[in-house]
């Protein structure tokens, strides 16, 4: 694109880049901008003017910098489709045809000065369109059925799943007192050591074992029962019983 | 009719076969250097006119005017091309709002996941369907652009797409409902 009239263009897109626009309405308004071709924007002095701008700004979005990429990507995809590489016929090579992967880098500068580029044939732009059409009833037929076969495996998916998953019906109030009424038992038993396992707590180290006696143990830390600590991810988690305010002793030092 | 407006009017005809994409009134004036925009809808008439018993028409969408094939003709021609103005995204939250309508914005949300947020604004934008409040979530519902679009009035396009579907199911054995695989018309059956 040249002259002034393309330049003032071309920052008008810049300008509607960081806008709520999204790039496709921004690339619709580049097809519509009068005297702007999208395959015939310079994307080089785009990108220069783009990258000033994102210097200029004191807060950085980058959701600003990824729809310029889009938008820059969506023109030189534009660009090319609509490009016509000249065709060479290599079988047979032509008269004067030179194979440039014999020639070494010397050779290949001095052809390089040689061509004149009225020699080359210019880039035209195709005047077949890009055919776009409107869907039919029976594609949007095919939609359906794909959503309703896609609806109901998610469904049959899901019954197995909930099929595999057991849901006790026990009270978890009853579990959480039998628990506090074990660390409980178990603290007073010992002489010395105020707080108990949580291993020790666990009557067989298998999975569900573990998650029936946890899941009480954290609603008793919730509540403010027990205290649990652990030095490491998954090490030893060690319990103590908290005193209850309104059960301590009012003359105690403790 | 002067060699100049003859002239625009050609001017605009190729800029609506080149493009891919609707055109809109101030768009296609820009293009064919035209300040009134009353000149260049009374040109894009006189052309949709002309075109009126032809293969393809011209018609204006809410994004703008554009040609498009003959609805007669559609079924046969349409795998020439592969380029769809709608992608296989939209289509299926157009598909489910054509065959549950009217359908909360949450159900289709529910069966198709939070991309449909993205393919129901552009169905909107392109006036496919539209979108009423009802309470928390949205009602979706089909336009008469809709019916422009497949070119019928929707309860005839809802019939046919049930229609097709069931002629499907029975041809694939294809069981899309625990009681018979068949979907029918009935409100019931509408809601998810």
């Amino acid at each position: 694109m040249t002259g002034n009239n393309g330049h003032e263009k071309e920052m008008e897109i810049l300008g509607l880049i960081p806008g709520e626009s999204s790039w496709e309405q921004i690339i619709y308004q580049v097809v519509a901008m009068n005297e702007l071709d999208p395959w015939n924007i310079d994307i080089t002095k785009l990108s220069t003017g783009f990258s000033d701008h994102i210097s200029s700004l004191d807060e950085l979005d980058f959701r600003v910098p990824a729809k310029w990429v889009i938008i820059a990507a969506v023109l030189l995809r534009m660009k090319s489709d609509y490009i016509k590489i000249m065709k060479m016929d290599r079988d047979p090579e032509p008269e004067g045809f030179i194979d440039m992967e014999e020639l070494d880098d010397e050779e290949i500068e001095s052809i390089g000065n040689e061509i004149d580029e009225n020699d080359v044939d210019p880039i035209a732009v195709s005047s077949k369109r890009k055919p776009i059409r409107r869907i039919t009833l029976n594609e949007l037929v095919d939609s359906l059925r794909r959503v309703l076969a896609t609806e109901k495996r998610r469904d049959l998916k899901l019954k197995k799943a909930r099929g595999k998953i057991k849901i006790r019906t026990d009270d978890i109030g009853l579990r959480i007192e039998k628990l506090y009424g074990r660390i409980t038992m178990m603290i007073n038993s010992l002489s010395r050591e105020k707080s108990v396992k949580f291993s020790d707590l666990v009557e067989k180290w298998e999975k569900e074992n573990v998650i029936d006696t946890f899941m009480p143990l954290i609603h008793l830390d919730n509540d403010n029962k027990v205290e649990c600590t652990q030095k490491e991810m998954f090490d030893e988690i060690y319990i103590k019983r908290k005193e209850s305010p309104q059960i301590k002793n009012p003359g105690s030092n403790n | 009719m002067s060699g100049q407006s003859d002239n625009h009017k050609g001017l605009l005809e190729a800029a609506l076969f080149m493009s891919a994409e609707p055109l809109t009134v101030e768009g296609l004036g820009k293009i064919a250097g035209v300040n009134s925009l009353g000149y260049v809808k009374g040109m894009l008439l006189e052309l949709r006119d002309e075109y009126q018993h032809r293969g393809i028409h011209l018609a204006e969408t809410p994004q703008g005017w554009s040609f498009h094939a003959d609805h007669a003709h559609i079924e046969k021609v349409a795998g020439l091309t592969p380029y769809a103005d709608i992608t296989e995204g939209q289509k299926r939250t157009l598909a489910i709002v054509a065959y549950k309508e009217p359908v909360q914005q949450s159900d289709v949300i529910r069966i198709q996941g939070n991309k449909s947020y993205a393919y129901i604004k552009t169905l909107m934008s392109k006036g496919l369907i539209r979108a009423e409040r009802q309470g928390r979530s949205k009602m979706l519902s089909l336009t008469t652009e809709f019916e422009r679009y497949f070119g019928g009035e929707k309860e005839k396009i809802r019939e046919d797409l049930i229609r097709k579907m069931n002629s499907k199911l029975d041809q694939k054995n294809y069981e899309g409902d625990s009681e018979s695989g068949k979907l029918n018309m009935s409100s019931e059956d509408n809601n998810c």
